[in-house]
């Protein structure tokens, strides 16, 4: 098995436990932390109103502009390092339905909010929009922090080969500053597939014909030296197959571990909410994949 | 230390083969207290005082502090390890803390202990509970177990470093011959003819080491093994403890070294790291090998 020959529903060889290995993107995730129970965090985002959050455990927080009274949010936090925090939740009281997740450094207390909107496109309701504010936390008696994270290029002409349970692996084409590409494999049916892998095997052919090679928009951005976050947003696939994709992806990396943990936004394919955490171990892919000589883009706005 | 798999974003290797994957130190336990009575007849305070530091001490007695790392595998699990300070010899105690049963098993290592070896690691497994207030003390403890037995899971701990543990019984543990692991593709012709002698030496001598096996609750195992084998024979080589605490529906599991560093002037030695692992029943020599250093 590797990133090239990806056996789609090959079941996970386990004798030991049972139940079926949780398989999929999350069988190497890291577990949720509990650490920013208790605390609070007030956030300044540029050309936003301050936001102070409680976080009143591990899993229930408050949020509140000045002058409103606070809303209680269900929430995850998971670690991309020992004090880099990525926070998600969804706004329960917004629609569309909207979803926030922070990074907040708090060694060098910047953070950055990617506010995403899932159904603001009427055209294609399954895409999700996102938008990146960047700002710092306020702490008492200090001045906030003049610096903040920003865009960068360091990824480009990079790539990662991620795996995220035995039997599978995905390598990460970070080609060009504005987007990212899967490297080629070949996929084939597991012979004891379920039928959900049946579907999922039949959407990738359904996808092969029009859509040759995933190339979908990113923007990298840098949080510090050799951490970044990512978004990919199934934005193409979703224009050429409107049943599928649309969800956002967003990769809090450690490019020194050589590990993510990351999440997803968007719809899954029974039509609930996805908002998970996933997670990845991975090495740096040392040979150009066949996928980065192809021209760019490949899907253009008019043929979309 | 190994030659650091190709990473643009490290110019040289930060951490040794086994430290790459590790998680983020957890910090969750930081203003929590737990008193610890133990098997051995000794009831412990273990306070964390913080994500870093904590105090423990015998019940009635002074409490001491010392820096300690943790990492969770799950909300009630977590693996505490810290070297006591400024003890010789060195004294290394290792908590499996399960907070879903209100159960503990410690590990009490030191390293120098028996002077014909002074680089052996030797250790103590007590059983223990967790007293809660207002609950009775749980009268079960974690039990040994062979559910293991005859498995092998193949590790990944960095890019380029990845390992076999063959539990061939529940109380030995064989590394399988196997193929030799790849290097990357600019490997060097000595790094090449490395990883060959050290491919040669495998099919020659016969890793085996012992182990103990605990299980915690369904699919949680905490398990370790001292490389206690080679040293003996040669008492220049190093004991070395390791100790993991595995979600085994994940296949993964989180753990701690607690070592000598033989290739650097026996330099001290005790880190934490995470392995991603895969089972797998590929037959190996191994397998069906006698031992040529015990009869079981």
């Amino acid at each position: 098995m590797s990133y090239n020959h990806r056996m789609i529903g090959q079941k996970i060889f386990n004798p030991v436990s049972p139940n079926p290995s949780i398989g999929g993107m999350k069988q190497y995730l890291e577990p949720p932390t509990n650490e920013l129970a208790g605390k609070t965090l007030e956030v300044h985002l540029d050309g936003l109103p301050p936001v102070l959050i409680r976080f009143l455990d591990g899993t229930n927080l408050q949020w509140a502009k000045p002058g409103e009274a606070f809303r209680w949010e269900q929430y995850e936090a998971a670690k991309g390092d020992e004090n880099l925090y990525l926070i998600k939740f969804l706004l329960a009281e917004r629609s569309p339905v909207t979803h926030v997740t922070l990074v907040w450094d708090a060694v060098t207390t910047l953070v950055t909010c990617v506010l995403a909107v899932l159904g603001a496109d009427g055209a294609h309701p399954r895409l999700v929009e996102s938008t990146v504010y960047y700002g710092a936390q306020k702490l008492p008696r200090q001045p906030l922090a003049a610096g903040r994270h920003g865009l960068t290029d360091d990824l480009v002409g990079k790539r990662i080969i991620w795996r995220y349970n035995p039997n599978d692996e995905i390598m990460h084409v970070y080609h060009g500053s504005d987007h990212l590409r899967l490297g080629d494999s070949d996929k084939v049916l597991a012979p004891d597939a379920d039928e959900e892998a049946r579907k999922h095997y039949q959407a990738f052919l359904d996808r092969e014909g029009i859509y040759p090679c995933y190339e979908e928009p990113t923007y990298y951005i840098k949080l510090r030296e050799g951490f970044y976050l990512y978004s990919v947003t199934e934005r193409n696939i979703n224009r050429v197959l409107p049943n599928q994709g649309g969800n956002q992806l967003l990769i809090l990396l450690n490019a020194l571990r050589v590990r993510y943990i990351g999440r997803v936004f968007g719809y899954r394919g029974d039509g609930s909410i996805e908002n998970d955490f996933i997670g990845g171990i991975g090495r740096f892919g040392p040979q150009p994949d066949k996928v980065e000589s192809l021209q760019y883009p490949i899907y253009e706005q008019s043929e979309i | 230390m190994r030659k650091p798999y190709p990473n643009p974003f490290l110019a040289e290797a930060l951490w040794n083969e086994l430290e790459q994957y590790r998680e983020p130190l957890c910090y969750d336990l930081a203003g929590r207290c737990f008193q610890l009575v133990m098997d051995n007849g000794v009831t412990y305070a273990l306070q964390f005082v913080s994500g870093e530091m904590l105090a423990w001490g015998e019940r009635g007695g002074a409490l001491r502090w010392d820096a300690y790392e943790c990492l969770k595998l799950d909300d009630e699990t977590y693996f505490v390890n810290w070297e006591v300070t400024g003890v010789q010899p060195r004294t290394c105690i290792t908590l499996a803390l399960d907070l879903r049963a209100d159960l503990i098993t410690a590990v009490h290592a030191k390293i120098g202990a028996i002077a014909k070896y002074p680089y052996l690691v030797t250790q103590e497994i007590i059983f223990g509970a967790i007293k809660q207030p207002g609950k009775p003390l749980n009268p079960m403890r974690h039990g040994y177990t062979a559910d293991l037995a005859g498995r092998n899971i193949f590790w990944r701990y960095s890019s380029n470093f990845g390992i076999t543990h063959a539990f061939v019984s529940e109380h030995y543990l064989r590394v399988p011959i196997g193929q030799p692991p790849e290097l990357p593709f600019d490997a060097t012709e000595e790094e090449r003819a490395e990883r060959d002698a050290e491919f040669a030496q495998r099919k020659a001598h016969l890793f085996e080491i012992p182990a103990f096996f605990i299980k915690l609750r369904e699919d949680v195992y905490f398990f370790g093994f001292i490389e206690e084998t080679e040293c003996c024979m040669d008492p220049t080589l190093c004991g070395n403890s390791l100790i993991m605490v595995a979600d085994m529906n994940r296949v993964h599991d989180i753990g701690r070294c607690f070592a000598s560093d033989y290739r650097n002037h026996y330099a001290p030695q005790n880190f934490l790291f995470s392995a991603f692992g895969a089972f797998h029943d590929t037959p190996d020599p191994i397998d069906t090998m006698p031992s040529p250093y015990r009869i079981f």
